[in-house]
């Protein structure tokens, strides 16, 4: 049973169209993430939620009711802003406050409530002080207070993160999740950073050039992505070109020097196919047992692992691989590239815009 | 590295020249407002200690009498009074019709926005004496106001002569000063985050309370240093009072005009000027120590 349910929402500016056709169910609980590069309408179909922006085009459904015509202060919804949009005049006990001032909450009521939220956040001990006192994080928080004390039936979330340095970003985001867990708020994210949405949501919605292109959990939306920009998008990749051959009657994939059979080849229309292979999936082995063979290009040390860049016939590759202590491979070495049958997706070209 | 280590030694002392740019680039300056601003000021200040007489004129001697003349003539104390109750009602009347001008023109769209904000501010191009004399046509013995009223039958002529009144000095002064408002509410405006009034309004408020609760007391500071320039402004002026209100309606500004070039009590004339410098430095300075206390917390 959806919760929210956006039907077929569009909205134009002049000639260009910011979001075409989004269709989309939330059920009630549910944390959603709308995914996609600046410019993709991600921004537009929150700010069509929220009800900053008119459709032009559409319906949104909130628990069954059309609140499409409904005014932004009308429909309740909670909002956490880029840039956390607090009131720099007032103290964080009375940001929180002020909705339920507008609810004519009583004064009892609305203490507790506003105690009770600053001390979800972890921010009980900060009530008096003014936004301009706080750090970054701090001034998130009050955010999500503020948009949570109210009770919304639904929390939107645009990009509340992004302003944050990477380390704050991290633990922000377990607690993000937490909270939301704990609250059980619907939520609807916006994000341009792909870690944040699949890190945090049950579901992610892949938007490019104000479409929906990939409405899935994270898991599948980088394992199955269903084109080449889901696929660069969502996580680093490998994109090669590789082309459908008869090997023995048995129509197989050919890449670079490499022919290898690939379970479903049926339905392949054109010769020319686009595969990808996530870096991680790529083994790195001496040159008599790769399927492809190459060239180290590169290696950067990233900590947790290596990245190596290799040349073959077949491209570039990327390849990472986890750090064991000692260094194996350097650059200038003769390598070769080996995979799993399960590793490589044939994809679609994107085919919308 | 020879090179290196004497730079290193240097820098503790530099060299003369070094020490000496900041003043002489800055002497032009400070030598041209010393002479142009400071000088006849100062002149000012000995002049009004010295006393004067109708037959011998100005006498060189060192007396407070022409402040305590001031001081204690209630003749010198209504217009003062007078001088500050017209700038108060113009502080508060370009408050009413500046802060919602600002606003409007803030939430306009492009190309409209710059149009009519140089529609607001064009008045400044304008010399004050001529946008004086334009309202005296309008609110005139004989003045369009007047003519107007009697065509609708709703009064006699003589009820839109505003001449040598309150009410026309006021109107004068607030539309050549309403400019000033706008500019520095303005400023204030383009500093606010506009996610805060969707923030406001996605908690359930109104538009009339995200005005006045979200609006009004982040632009608050513009506000009130708008009043400040206003006021400082108003309290000093000349031509328009001159103008419109004469003789009959004298403040600070106009009466010591008249001790200087009817009276020739130029001595007296000197300190109504300076105790209306004195008062307006005062009220200024005291006023911005209060703001400052007020929004460092807040707004910064």
């Amino acid at each position: 049973m959806s919760f929210l349910r956006l039907e077929s929402l569009t909205k134009q500016y002049g000639a260009t169209t910011a979001a075409k056709n989004i269709t989309l169910d939330i059920a009630k609980g549910e944390f959603v993430s709308l995914l996609g590069p600046s410019g993709c309408g991600k921004t537009t179909t929150l700010q069509m939620i929220a009800g900053f922006v008119e459709p032009t085009q559409g319906r949104i459904l909130m628990d069954g009711v059309n609140i499409t015509n409904q005014k932004a202060n009308q429909r309740g919804i909670g909002i956490v802003f880029q840039s956390y949009a607090l009131f720099p005049h007032m103290t964080v006990a009375e940001n929180a406050r002020f909705g339920l001032e507008m609810r004519r909450v009583p004064v009892d009521e609305s203490h507790r409530r506003v105690s009770e939220t600053l001390e979800l956040v972890g921010l009980d001990h900060l009530g008096d002080r003014y936004p301009r006192e706080l750090s970054g994080g701090q001034r998130q928080r009050v955010a999500l207070a503020r948009a949570l004390v109210i009770r919304p039936p639904l929390l939107l979330l645009d990009e509340p993160l992004s302003n944050l340095d990477a380390k704050l970003r991290e633990n922000m985001q377990i607690e993000l999740r937490n909270i939301q867990q704990q609250v059980g708020t619907t939520t609807l994210m916006v994000t341009h950073d792909q870690s944040e949405a699949l890190s945090l949501s049950d579901r992610v919605v892949v938007m490019n050039q104000g479409c929906v292109v990939q409405v899935d959990e994270p898991f599948n939306a980088y394992e199955q992505p269903n084109d080449t920009f889901v696929s660069s998008f969502v996580g680093k990749t490998n994109l090669l070109s590789a082309q459908v051959v008869n090997r023995n009657g048995q129509p197989c994939l050919r890449l670079g020097e490499c022919i290898f059979d690939f379970p479903v080849t049926a339905g392949l229309e054109s010769d020319d196919i686009k595969l990808s292979i996530r870096p991680e999936r790529l083994e790195l082995t001496d040159i008599h047992h790769g399927q492809l063979i190459g060239r180290v290009r590169t290696r950067l040390f990233l900590g947790n692992h290596w990245l190596y860049q290799i040349e073959s016939n077949a491209g570039d590759l990327l390849v990472t691989l986890p750090n064991h202590g000692f260094m194996a491979i350097g650059v200038g070495d003769d390598v070769g590239v080996r995979w799993q049958p399960d590793a490589v997706r044939i994809l679609k070209e994107q085919a919308y815009g | 590295m020879a090179e290196l280590t004497s730079t290193l030694s240097e820098t503790p002392n530099p060299p003369v020249s070094k020490r000496l740019a900041p003043w002489l680039l800055s002497g032009p300056g400070a030598i041209f407002f010393l002479t142009l601003l400071g000088m006849p000021l100062l002149m000012t200040l000995v002049l009004s200690f010295n006393s004067f007489d109708y037959s011998e004129g100005i006498i060189s001697t060192f007396t407070l009498n022409n402040y305590l003349e001031v001081l204690t003539d209630s003749y010198f104390h209504e217009i003062f009074l007078r001088t500050y109750g017209i700038s108060v009602a113009v502080v508060i009347l370009c408050i009413l019709i500046g802060v919602p001008e600002a606003y409007i023109l803030s939430r306009m769209r492009s190309p409209w926005r710059s149009l009519f904000l140089v529609v607001t501010l064009a008045p400044l191009l304008i010399s004050v004496v001529v946008r004086t004399l334009g309202w005296v046509l309008l609110i005139g013995g004989n003045g369009l106001l007047g003519k107007t009223l009697e065509a609708l039958g709703l009064a006699e002529a003589s009820a839109g002569n505003l001449m040598y009144t309150h009410t026309g000095v006021i109107m004068a002064l607030v539309h050549v000063l309403v400019p000033f408002m706008v500019i520095s509410v303005w400023a204030a405006l383009q500093k606010l985050d506009p996610a805060v009034e969707n923030a406001s309004l996605s908690l359930g408020a109104s538009h009339s309370i995200v005005f006045r609760r979200i609006v009004i007391p982040q632009i608050l500071p513009g506000i009130l240093s708008g009043s400040l320039i206003v006021f400082a402004l108003s309290a000093s002026a000349f031509a328009t009072p001159a103008i419109i209100g004469g003789r009959r309606l004298k403040v600070a500004a106009t009466a010591a005009y008249d001790e200087y070039l009817n009276t020739m009590n130029w001595p007296l004339g000197a300190a109504i000027a300076f105790i209306l410098l004195v008062a307006n430095v005062a009220l200024v300075m005291t006023y911005n120590r209060m703001m400052e206390r007020r929004f460092r917390r807040t707004l910064g």
